[in-house]
């Protein structure tokens, strides 16, 4: 099976490419629509900020084609905020495949949110299969998403916020599932069982 | 609630782990990669790499170990050690590495703080820092390894980090380092008390209780150790077992 992996400028997407492949997919790291169109699920990566890569991406025509994607797609951290309506982070636009805008932490101790925090699933989700809940997963991220529709699972940092959203074939985990051990790899392997299975 | 993180710390030679104190007796303990994998398994929730080599081709091989971890290892590692300007920050975190620390030469040259966390972001930037206690109230940075004073005292040079870009700090005791007896948790509190970043405590993790103490009283947002670890004292998983009786947040 072939898993694209979207790349663009400022993410070190180094250990989520080791991940996948020590899972046993096929990947491929390319910016070119022709080539990840073959692909059986999409993962858009996210290191960095928002603003340069929404310019990078807005370079090529994936800006435009990434929200037609038909199967399974994950965003990861920035992958999955730049997948909102818009972020305060710049500001930037987003891809608008969910409704939700992107804001600092208002309530938190610190200015970034680090380290590893506990996860409450709200929703039943082929994401969460064999998962006990909470389970602790390692964040990165100074910016984050309000709980909504979408949200199929919540954490806290002084306030709620979106640790992982879904919308049909659309998912997007703020964690960084390569970081977070072993519960992050089932995340990670939970996906590919999905990309196996989807049927449209 | 966000876990308080237990970070057992490698000192890497010549792309050898090692023990030893102050560069003397130098022991070789295994492979960065081999024993990264066995703390992950032993419940560590983050790793720091220091390279103690002085040699170039230390350097390097070092360079290649960071990519054989990247490329291995599940959990969030940060390394260090004779970070010198912008383009050694850039390829440690091509290499694979998720946060670099800087000391000297940030005391050196503080403008590589600020450089480095615009290019990066200041998540990935940590900014160690060596101190001294000379007097119960006055701690003074110190750098090369802890070997030359610096006219900062150390609240004001957290300031100065921070203010440059700083995502996290790594406060080592020198009077601490090795002593297994305890953190210096006063030293902890004056920097925890205001930082609005992460504060990773380090030097003197001996027994159960040191953890609690530097979590409970010192404020710390995570705690380093070393030897303790190595030598199969304790596990970072037992540690965490023992905070959690306490009600302190951890990951198990």
């Amino acid at each position: 099976m072939k898993i694209g992996v979207i790349a663009y400028r400022g993410g070190n997407v180094r250990s989520i490419c080791s991940a996948l492949e020590s899972l046993g997919v096929e990947l491929l790291y390319t910016a070119e629509w022709e080539q990840l169109r073959g692909c059986a699920g999409l993962i858009f990566p996210g290191v960095g900020a928002a603003l340069p890569a929404v310019q990078d991406l807005q370079r090529t025509c994936l800006w435009e084609k990434l929200p037609t994607w038909d199967r399974p797609f994950l965003g990861v951290c920035l992958g999955m905020q730049l997948l909102g309506k818009e972020s305060e982070e710049g500001p930037a636009p987003g891809l608008g495949v969910f409704s939700y805008a992107v804001r600092p932490f208002r309530e938190a101790p610190r200015v970034i949110h680090m380290g590893w925090n506990a996860v409450s699933p709200l929703m039943q989700d082929p994401l969460w299969y064999g998962i006990e809940s909470p389970f602790y997963v390692y964040f990165v991220h100074g910016y984050r998403a309000d709980v909504m529709d979408c949200t199929i699972a919540e954490a806290v940092y002084g306030e709620r916020f979106s640790a992982a959203v879904r919308r049909e074939n659309f998912w997007g985990v703020q964690f960084h599932p390569e970081k977070s051990g072993e519960v992050g790899f089932k995340v990670l392997q939970n996906f590919l069982s999905i990309c196996k299975s989807y049927q449209p | 609630m966000l876990a308080k993180r237990i970070i057992p710390c490698l000192d890497v030679h010549e792309g050898r782990v090692v023990k030893g104190i102050h560069f003397q007796g130098l022991r070789e303990m295994g492979d960065p990669l081999s024993l990264g994998l066995r703390y992950e398994e032993l419940g560590a929730d983050e790793l720091v790499y220091l390279d103690i080599s002085a040699s170039v081709e230390g350097r390097k091989t070092f360079l290649t170990a960071v990519e054989r971890i990247a490329s291995r290892l599940r959990i969030p590692f940060t390394v260090g050690g004779g970070v010198r300007e912008v383009a050694d920050i850039r390829a440690l975190l091509e290499a694979g590495a998720d946060k670099v620390s800087l000391n000297t030469a940030a005391i050196l040259r503080p403008l590589l703080i600020e450089e480095g966390a615009a290019l990066f972001g200041r998540q990935c930037i940590v900014l160690a820092i060596d101190v001294q206690k000379e007097a119960p109230a006055l701690y003074r940075v110190y750098s090369h390894g802890g070997r030359i004073a610096t006219d900062w005292e150390v609240v004001l040079w957290c300031k100065e980090g921070i203010n440059r870009g700083a995502g996290e700090i790594l406060l080592t005791a020198i009077g601490q380092d090795g002593t297994r007896s305890g953190f210096d948790v006063q030293l902890i509190r004056s920097i925890t008390s205001w930082a609005k970043v992460p504060v990773i405590a380090s030097g003197g993790a001996g027994a159960l209780h040191h953890f609690l103490e530097v979590f409970r009283e010192g404020g710390a947002d995570a705690a380093l150790a070393a030897g303790l670890f190595h030598e199969g004292v304790l596990t970072p998983y037992e540690v965490k077992l023992y905070l959690h009786q306490y009600q302190i947040p951890v990951r198990l």
